[in-house]
């Protein structure tokens, strides 16, 4: 069963610093709003309880860098996040903010009765960059 | 914004004011060399214009200017005016200092940098994508040009973020359904 969840109205404020004064200063050029969406896939049982979207990084951003970072971890009983580490990156720079977003997620508590796995669990993070039409920028 | 921008377009250029007017006194103790700077209103100028008061660091650079001695101070001052007037916002004030720097040195990257800036305020795109490709061809990899590159960018090509969270199983993957 697979569920994807299309969130444009959650907003994560990604530029900082320099990139978000000069790009905050500029009539098309204020990207600071990231949509997010979260595809799931029954690779665990368990179920989130929060999923944090990592925040893209600044650098990247103004490089223009896309990629991919995938975080392997355990689930316990709590639904807390365990041994948590990096498998893949397509970019070091994704590899921050992915375990950073992964730390601070979590899924629901092991209900009664039902049985433990310790086994792996990964979840992807994919980073992307839309273009936007200038004109739409304006609207 | 002042400050950051004081700090994009002039940190590299305080230290012009250092050094290269070293005084070599003798003591008894033999050759001393005392560095400081040697043009106090171009120093305090780029000072200014680090601490985000444009007003100031324009006018003390100003004078600055007017006693500059050197190849060198004159560069730095009106690299620096073309810095303080983007930071005050008027742009073209700012192009006629940049502009009577690059007729003086023509490879002088952070004036096609400045420029760049300037043209990508007034929406002159193509002006400064060439600047910005003359300034990365004299200072590949130079941490400012890539923010005006950016800048550029995000008024030529904007583009949103977008991040997806993906729990499929990665082993898993056939390939044959994209995101």
């Amino acid at each position: 069963m697979k569920t994807v969840m299309k969130s444009p109205d959650v907003r994560v404020v990604v530029l900082a610093g320099l990139c978000a004064v000069f790009c905050g200063s500029m009539a098309r050029a204020d990207p600071d709003e990231t949509e997010v969406t979260h595809i799931t896939d029954s690779s665990t049982d368990r179920t989130p309880a929060k999923t944090t979207f990592p925040i893209y990084p600044r650098i990247a951003r103004r490089d223009r860098i896309e990629g991919d970072a995938t975080v392997c971890f355990r689930i316990d009983l709590l639904g807390r996040i365990r041994n948590e580490h990096v498998r893949d990156a397509t970019h070091r720079i994704f590899r921050r903010p992915a375990l950073r977003a992964i730390r601070q997620s979590s899924f629901e508590p092991l209900a009664d009765g039902a049985r433990f796995s310790a086994e792996l669990t990964c979840r992807t993070y994919r980073f992307r960059l839309t273009p936007v039409q200038a004109d739409d920028k304006d609207e | 914004m002042r400050k950051l921008l004081a700090l994009l377009l002039a940190v590299s250029l305080a230290p012009v004011c250092y050094g290269q007017g070293a005084d070599r006194m003798k003591s008894e103790t033999g050759p001393k060399t005392v560095i400081g700077p040697t043009n106090l209103p171009l120093h305090d100028g780029a000072q200014a214009l680090l601490a985000g008061d444009a007003d100031a660091g324009v006018r003390l650079t100003h004078e600055g200017l007017k006693i500059a001695t050197g190849f060198r101070e004159e560069e730095a001052a009106l690299s620096n005016l073309c810095a303080g007037y983007i930071m005050l916002e008027k742009y073209d004030e700012a192009l006629k200092y940049c502009e009577l720097l690059l007729q003086r040195n023509d490879e002088n990257w952070r004036g096609y940098n400045n420029r760049a800036v300037i043209y990508i305020k007034k929406e002159r795109y193509e002006q400064a994508e060439k600047d910005l490709l003359r300034g990365e061809e004299l200072r590949p990899g130079a941490h400012t040009l890539k923010i005006a590159r950016a800048m550029y960018m995000d008024a030529v090509h904007p583009v949103t973020p977008e991040i997806i969270v993906d729990d499929r199983d990665p082993s898993n993957e056939d390939g044959d359904e994209e995101p």
